[in-house]
């Protein structure tokens, strides 16, 4: 799988424009993006097949002389490269009034490297047509199992990423490669309505199309049983969290909280508690594009900054946070591969990639039979961080009742998880021995810059409010 | 778009009974500061287009989409539109016409930022904002402010052509109290449509005073009982959900939980709830003259007195149910009560001011969130309070309200700037 031409064919120019910025900026670099999607979803009414409706194709030019960064996002570089260096000084210019009050930075490295990175891909084994008919064939199938299936959405959505990074002494390219399968069902009994989802993702195309079909059993036998789902009663809980929870604990816990351009903006206690105890001391964390293989996946981030593996907590030790280019040159630290966009229009921030806690040594049974009252909770429903004050808050999807030691059919819906971080990491007593990291997040900043992101583990027991 | 009009050319050509385009130019000023100091300073540039499709056949309609920059040479354009073309045959949906209109317009979405310099306005709200932050042990440790414009035309085989510009300016500040015991922030993001620098002033200093109370929160010793009120953020959250349900698309696709003539508000013991969709508020960043397919927006009641009485929504599936398309409307107007602000805040209640994010769950009947900042007055103390939160039955919470008579405005919600429920478990 070669770089498209869009980005091969620009990279002279590219060269030519950081050579001319260079003359006025100690460090230039520019950024490449060609991404193209495919998404297909067939429901009970309706289908369609979009193609690069989210796609993202452009460049964004990084320059700082120490102090402030300068950006300068175009969809396109080629043409008149001197006209378009003298465009780019004129429209970032700044009012004199902020001229004065700006940051200082750190030199960049800049350690020169040319390499180029690619990851297996079957996409072009499948045409639209066969995504159609898979897509209907399991949209027929959910649809032929109950009368009480008000709609269903069968969902591939695939993503396809370019990118090339240039500076004075690095030139890096990539391709790689993820594809999400989603299964919705709306399922109906007299007047309560429930909506479930099932999914499968791969950086192949044709594993998803292998595995989805056996989820479609697991999504009606689930709405079958959330429609009869009660309100929880609020409380605190002996819990059990299954990997997708888990994943969402790790992401707000200590994800969000390590974002280093949050240390700069003193916006993270975790600032102050490197080296201390903040969890249990069987947790063990990480964070990395290549800790693990999935949708966050890539070989070198949007600053250039090669793929990590960041051990985030050690033993309930917090060793590590995770940063972009800006952050690291504002601390005096070395980035970690952390720098991400949601588009080539918008800023690099220090990001999430791929966030996990490691596997344990218990089984999940014996996690179920250790619990007299309490409840395993399932499925990643959203969350909410806050890394400056570490309240915490996690909705899972659904509940089901633990009793003397057993699950029971009594479900619960939804559930939400709230704490203190330190509290509820710290009373996390059993991990089980397996693990799995689910591929289809979506993670924002604030409210807006969403990036894809990946989270997961094992189970964990712990004891938290639910409400 | 400068490669617009090649679209058009190729499109017209391609086969298939119709298209449609909306393209999309967007210029933006971002400046970015940290602890009051400038850190980095964007310019970006944009231009896309979104372009669908149909293929009329045996009496169905087919529709695919695709997107495309700006940069895309005639060679890549006929390629898209080639596969798009054999996309939509292979589709066989419900058929419904594309908006028909014969005329050229372009106009601008009235705001006192047209005609503004970009780079003045960012140095002024940056300055405005920093400035408003006047107690010692509070600033505002981060600040993001983007001043953007965004062109938007559609244009489709039926002869439409529209074209609108949009200014807004938003701000994401982290207002910060760094109190003896503890340092606390708050996290505030506002859109406008209409630039306000007292208000702008004004908002951030009252923030300000809302995190200085939370350097001084308390949990609370005994389990609170009174009732809940809600300001513009969480309101604007409330609506977007209760508003989501009388979506044609979620009608016709039954999604939808409740239809026309079931209530909101089935057993009302207070104020009861009237909300109109609207294209355009005053001021508000989701004011449009015409959705995505070019249809006019027109204003539609749905909520009368609590009652569900009519739907709205796009084109398409407008057509489906055998309705008139409202557009795509993103202004939610909800009507203000006869209370003031003053009298609902004298009897004991829990004001929220910083929640988690709260959480509306229309199918399993729950709203709740978990409560950063609060205040609870018992009659006689106005105590700020965190470390608890709040859980109800939407359906129940919603019988028991009282509206205020003051108005705000807060993206897309236009309504009672603060809403009191009774009935939320406070645990």
């Amino acid at each position: 799988m070669a770089l498209r031409e869009f980005l091969t064919s620009r990279e002279q120019s590219c060269k030519q424009l950081v050579e001319l910025l260079g003359k006025r900026f100690a460090y230039v670099s520019i950024l490449g993006s060609d991404i193209t999607t495919k998404s297909v979803v067939v429901n009970k009414h309706t289908s369609r097949v979009e193609t690069d409706t989210d796609s993202d194709k452009g460049f964004t030019v990084k320059m700082t002389n120490g102090r402030a960064f300068f950006e300068y996002s175009v969809d396109d570089i080629s043409g008149d490269i001197e006209a378009l260096a003298d465009s780019i000084l004129k429209q970032t210019d700044i009012a004199e009034s902020l001229k004065e009050d700006m940051i200082h930075s750190c030199p960049i490295a800049d350690e020169p490297l040319v390499k180029s990175f690619e990851r297996k891909c079957d996409f072009a084994d499948f045409d639209d047509k066969q995504l159609l008919d898979a897509c209907t064939v399991i949209k027929d199938t959910i649809l032929s199992k109950s009368e009480n299936i008000a709609n269903t959405s069968v969902i591939i959505r695939t993503l396809d990423v370019n990118k090339t990074f240039i500076s004075k002494n690095r030139t890096l390219e990539q391709a790689y490669t993820w594809v999400n399968g989603i299964l919705v069902a709306n399922y109906r009994e007299g007047d309560k309505v429930v909506s479930v989802r099932e999914g499968e993702c791969s950086h192949l195309l044709g594993e998803v199309l292998e595995k989805l079909p056996k989820k479609a059993d697991i999504l009606v036998k689930k709405a079958q049983k959330l429609v009869g789902a009660k309100p929880i009663t609020p409380g605190v809980y002996d819990v059990i969290t299954d990997p997708s929870v888990t994943g969402l604990l790790a992401h707000e816990a200590f994800g969000h909280g390590v974002e280093m351009d949050m240390f700069v903006k003193d916006r993270a206690l975790a600032k102050n508690y490197m080296g201390k105890y903040v969890a249990s001391p069987i947790c063990n964390m990480h964070d990395g594009a290549c800790a693990t293989l999935s949708v966050a996946s890539y070989f070198f981030d949007d600053d250039g900054v090669l793929a990590h593996d960041t051990q985030i907590i050690k033993d309930g030790i917090l060793v590590s946070g995770i940063s972009d280019l800006i952050s690291a040159s504002q601390l005096g630290t070395v980035p970690t591969g952390n720098g991400r966009r949601q588009d080539h229009t918008r800023k690099a921030y220090s990001r999430m990639t791929n966030t996990f806690f490691e596997k344990g040594t218990d089984k999940l049974e014996d996690m179920i039979a250790s619990i007299k009252h309490g409840y395993m909770i399932f499925e990643t429903n959203n969350g909410m961080e806050d890394p400056k004050n570490w309240a915490i808050q996690c909705v899972a999807e659904y509940g089901i009742e633990i009793v003397d030691g057993k699950l029971t059919d009594n479900y619960v819906s939804p559930v939400v998880m709230s704490g203190y971080v330190p509290d509820v990491l710290k009373s996390i007593s059993m991990i089980s021995d397996d693990f799995v990291v689910e591929g289809a997040g979506m993670c924002g900043k604030g409210h807006k810059e969403w990036v894809r992101v990946s989270d997961g583990g094992p189970a964990l027991k712990l004891r938290v409010k639910l409400g | 778009m400068k490669n617009l009009n090649l679209i058009i050319d190729i499109l017209s050509k391609t086969n298939a009974s119709d298209y449609s385009v909306l393209a999309t130019d967007t210029s933006s000023y971002e400046l970015f500061f940290v602890h009051g100091k400038l850190e980095t300073v964007r310019k970006s540039l944009h231009s896309s287009a979104q372009v669908s499709v149909f293929s009329a056949h045996d009496g169905k309609l087919g529709s695919a989409s695709f997107g495309i920059d700006e940069n895309a040479a005639a060679e890549e354009i006929q390629v898209k539109c080639n596969e798009a073309a054999k996309r939509a045959a292979m589709i066989s949906d419900e058929p419904y016409t594309i908006p028909c209109c014969d005329e050229k317009t372009d106009e601008v979405i009235k705001s006192n930022l047209v005609g503004q310099d970009e780079k003045q306005i960012g140095a002024q709200v940056g300055k405005a904002v920093l400035e408003a932050c006047t107690k010692a042990d509070c600033g505002i440790n981060a600040l993001e402010v983007f001043v953007t414009t965004t062109v938007s035309n559609v244009v489709n085989s039926k002869g439409l052509n529209k074209r609108q510009t949009k200014h807004t300016v938003s701000v994401e500040a982290i207002p910060t109290c760094n109190a003896a015991e503890e340092s606390v922030e708050l996290f505030e993001t506002y859109t406008f449509g209409e630039l306000d620098i007292d208000l702008i002033t004004q908002e951030i200093a009252a923030r300000i005073d809302d995190v200085s109370a939370r350097a001084h929160t308390v949990k609370p010793t005994s389990k609170l009982s009174c009732p809940v009120i809600f300001n513009p953020y969480e309101l604007k959250t409330l609506f977007e959900e209760l508003v989501s349900d009388s979506n044609f698309a979620n009608a016709y696709l039954h999604t939808n939980l409740h239809s026309v003539g079931d209530s909101w508000q089935t057993a009302p013991n207070g104020d009861t709830l009237t909300v109109t969709m609207r294209g355009a508020i005053k001021g508000s960043p989701n004011s449009a003259l015409f959705d995505r397919d070019g249809v006019a927006l027109t204003d539609k009641r749905i909520i009368e007195n609590g009652k569900i009485i009519a739907g709205y929504g796009a084109n398409r599936f407008a057509q489906y149910l055998g309705e008139a398309p409202t557009g795509a409307l993103a202004c939610i107007d909800v009507d203000c009560g006869a209370t003031p602000i003053a009298d609902m805040l004298s009897a004991p209640h829990l004001e929220c001011v910083y929640l988690s994010g709260l959480q509306v769950d229309l199918y399993n009947d729950y709203i709740g969130g978990e409560i950063r900042l609060a205040y609870y007055f018992d009659g006689t103390k106005r105590t700020p309070v965190t470390g608890i939160a709040i859980s109800g039955r939407l359906s129940e919470v919603l019988n028991k309200l009282t509206l205020s008579k003051e108005r705000a405005l807060l993206g897309s919600y236009s309504g009672p700037q603060k809403i009191k429920f009774e009935g939320f478990n406070i645990f």
